[in-house]
């Protein structure tokens, strides 16, 4: 009896304490960072004053400005277009079985398991390929040719953000009752009605995750990236790459705690509209219940 | 006089055409603006140029300033070492219409074919530039390029840490007294190029002896040193956390800025002046507009305020001319001003065969 209270006592004990060591990792150096974003000091590591002004300079600042929108362009046209992709995907391969399946999973899983760096040199060599024979063919010459730019990291980022956003979506979708769809479409509603009415609110937080998770890729990615990118079409992590080559410069950091809290907005958001999303669903199957009753 | 006063017009006009343009009013301002000589044949210069440079490298306000003066939009990307911008240029098509590499890549470029000639008759300001800048190793006649802004690798210190100033490379190596706080820089030609000097060969050396000496040199070294670091030393010097380190002048300059104890020698052994250049790559989409820009850079105006900005030294003597006296004294009392004695210490950044050097550094990274 003690012994077992004792074992009880000391996983609870030994489980806290690696929690919060794991959090105390992942967080400290951001705790640091957003600290030393309102540091005066421009150099070193030394606390000197309190002050605005790294924020202040911001929006002054030209490049780090268009970087902030070439991401911010980017992910926010490869997020719908993945998770469009992902969820014909998912549903595709949970819901039927085609000669190819397997072709398809693997090739599906490239972007994931493949090094990123070798994703970036071969997306380099084949656009770089595809381009010229564009240009070739309008006949276009220096002054006027298609170049890397934002449609080719568009382009790259679509296909490894479809890979896991089908990933996520398929596992949601995995967990679904077939017998749901099915009881669907014996009632008379169409494939569609069904997709619409019945599946997709059912695998929502999936789409949900799997959208959230192709955004954030798209935000940070930096090696594929930094292979496709072209004249203006520098994205924030390859900025701030650049800017860390000289010293670490304190409107890195305070550009750093902005996109931190806008992350952590966006991720509280997502609770937010999940656990309200489950609240109405219960509601409204508790009111189905109610009226079987 | 009357061109000054057309200047001074312009300077007091540029709000105003920033802001029509804002409104989108972008012919007004074509025709309205005053011939200052400075923007060239308003005719052939294009609308927009795509500019290649170094990260960090540029006051950013030369760009807007030319875009406002002459109506060409620069669009800026940078990168962070030259095999970065090579291998985008030798890609083709690039889009770029100007590149800053160093000496020795440069000296790459030229080789490999992927830049053209510059017409000097569209530079006209390339007359300010010192002649001790032209015609280095790498484009004995200026051909291909034009210098931008060079500076020198050295040794930074502070000096609230030594009794007596370092004047030698041994204060890195063998005789180091600041163990774990000093640093090298990260990168194999700087590294190893220095503990060649101090061996008594030259930074580019090939010699196999030399080679087997400065790795073991610098493997010694490495257990005393904090890091190699080309990155946060800057920094570190700022902050007193590291108090000697292989740099660069223009680097010591910055630290200086905020910690006036942070002092620069190139050692007596000697030490390296690297120059980065203006060159238009072959397949430029707009050459005309990049002859304007660089024109425009070697204007003495734009020229002070862009070496200013760096800390580096600029080429272009007229330029010379207008820098502050905070700069001055900045470069002279930090010691990191190019005397004609320090110039006889320096030697040009060469790089020797990067199978070779690659395989020293290797040796000693992977070290212990």
């Amino acid at each position: 009896m003690t012994t077992a209270r004792t074992r009880r006592l000391v996983a609870g004990w030994s489980l806290g304490t690696s929690s919060t060591l794991a959090l105390v990792v992942l967080y400290a150096p951001v705790v640091v960072l957003v600290v030393f974003s309102f540091n005066s000091a421009r150099t070193g590591s030394r606390w000197e004053s309190f002050t605005l002004d790294w924020y202040r300079g911001i929006p002054e600042d030209r490049q780090l400005m268009r970087a902030i929108v070439n991401s911010a362009w980017v992910a926010l046209i490869a997020t719908p277009v993945a998770t469009v992709l992902a969820v014909m995907l998912a549903l595709g391969l949970e819901g039927s079985r085609f000669r190819g399946k397997r072709t398809t999973e693997q090739v599906l899983n490239l972007p994931i398991v493949a090094p990123e760096i070798i994703t970036g040199v071969s997306l380099l060599a084949a656009f770089a390929l595809a381009l010229r024979g564009l240009n070739d063919l309008l006949g276009r010459g220096n002054a006027d040719a298609i170049r890397f730019g934002k449609p080719t990291i568009l382009l790259a980022h679509i296909a490894f953000d479809t890979a896991f956003a089908t990933l996520i979506v398929r596992a949601s979708l995995r967990n679904l009752d077939p017998a749901m769809a099915e009881a669907s479409l014996d009632l008379g509603a169409t494939r569609w009605q069904t997709f619409w009415k019945v599946t997709l609110p059912a695998i929502r937080p999936g789409v949900l995750g799997g959208a959230l998770m192709a955004f954030t890729l798209s935000i940070d990615n930096f090696v594929i990236t930094f292979f496709v990118t072209g004249p203006g079409s520098t994205t924030l992590p390859i900025e701030i790459y650049a800017r860390l080559r000289r010293t670490i410069s304190p409107s890195i950091n305070a550009v750093a705690t902005l996109i931190f809290a806008a992350s952590v907005l966006v991720l509280g958001g997502a609770l937010v509209a999940q656990a309200v999303g489950s609240r109405v669903n219960r509601r409204t199957l508790g009111a189905t219940k109610d009226k079987e009753n | 006089m009357a061109r000054n006063l057309s200047l001074t017009m312009l300077a007091a006009a540029l709000p105003l055409m920033v802001l029509a343009s804002c409104g989108g009013d972008d012919e007004g301002d074509a025709t309205d603006a005053p011939v200052t000589g400075r923007c060239g044949d308003e005719n052939k210069l294009g609308d927009s140029l795509n500019f290649f440079n170094w990260a960090d490298y540029i006051d950013p306000a030369v760009l807007t300033d030319f875009e406002a003066e002459c109506g060409v939009a620069v669009t800026m990307d940078t990168y962070t070492s030259n095999q970065e911008m090579i291998a985008k240029v030798q890609a083709g098509n690039s889009g770029y219409s100007l590149v800053i590499p160093t000496d020795y890549a440069a000296e790459q470029m030229i080789q490999s074919d992927l830049v053209q000639k510059l017409d000097k008759s569209q530079i006209p300001n390339a007359k300010n530039i010192d002649p001790n800048q032209l015609g280095q190793y790498y484009d004995p006649d200026n051909e291909y390029s034009l210098p931008y802004q060079y500076s020198t690798t050295g040794i930074a210190y502070n000096k609230t840490a030594f009794d007596e100033p370092p004047t030698s490379w041994s204060a890195l190596f063998d005789k180091n007294e600041h163990c774990n706080k000093s640093s090298l820089l990260d990168d194999q030609y700087e590294a190893v190029g220095a503990a060649l000097v101090y061996l008594g060969y030259d930074f580019s050396s090939e010699d196999a002896e030399g080679h087997e000496k400065a790795r073991d040199l610098l493997i010694e070294a490495k257990k005393c040193v904090s890091a190699f670091d080309s990155a946060n030393f800057i920094g570190n010097l700022a902050s007193g956390e590291v108090v000697i380190a292989e740099a660069w002048g223009f680097a010591a300059g910055i630290a200086r800025l905020d910690n006036p104890d942070v002092m620069f020698v190139v050692p007596d052994e000697g030490g390296i002046m690297w120059q980065d250049n203006f060159m238009i790559p072959k397949d430029a989409p707009d050459a005309y507009t990049a002859h304007v820009l660089i024109n425009y850079m070697l204007e003495a105006d734009v020229g002070a305020k862009i070496t200013e900005f760096i800390l580096g030294f600029t080429p272009n003597l007229e330029a010379a001319r207008l820098l502050s006296e905070d700069y001055t004294t900045l470069i002279n009392e930090g010691g990191i001003a190019v005397t004609d004695e320090v110039r006889s210490r320096l030697e040009p950044s060469k790089h020797g065969s990067s199978e070779l050097f690659s395989g020293t550094w290797n040796a000693v990274t992977t070290s212990g």
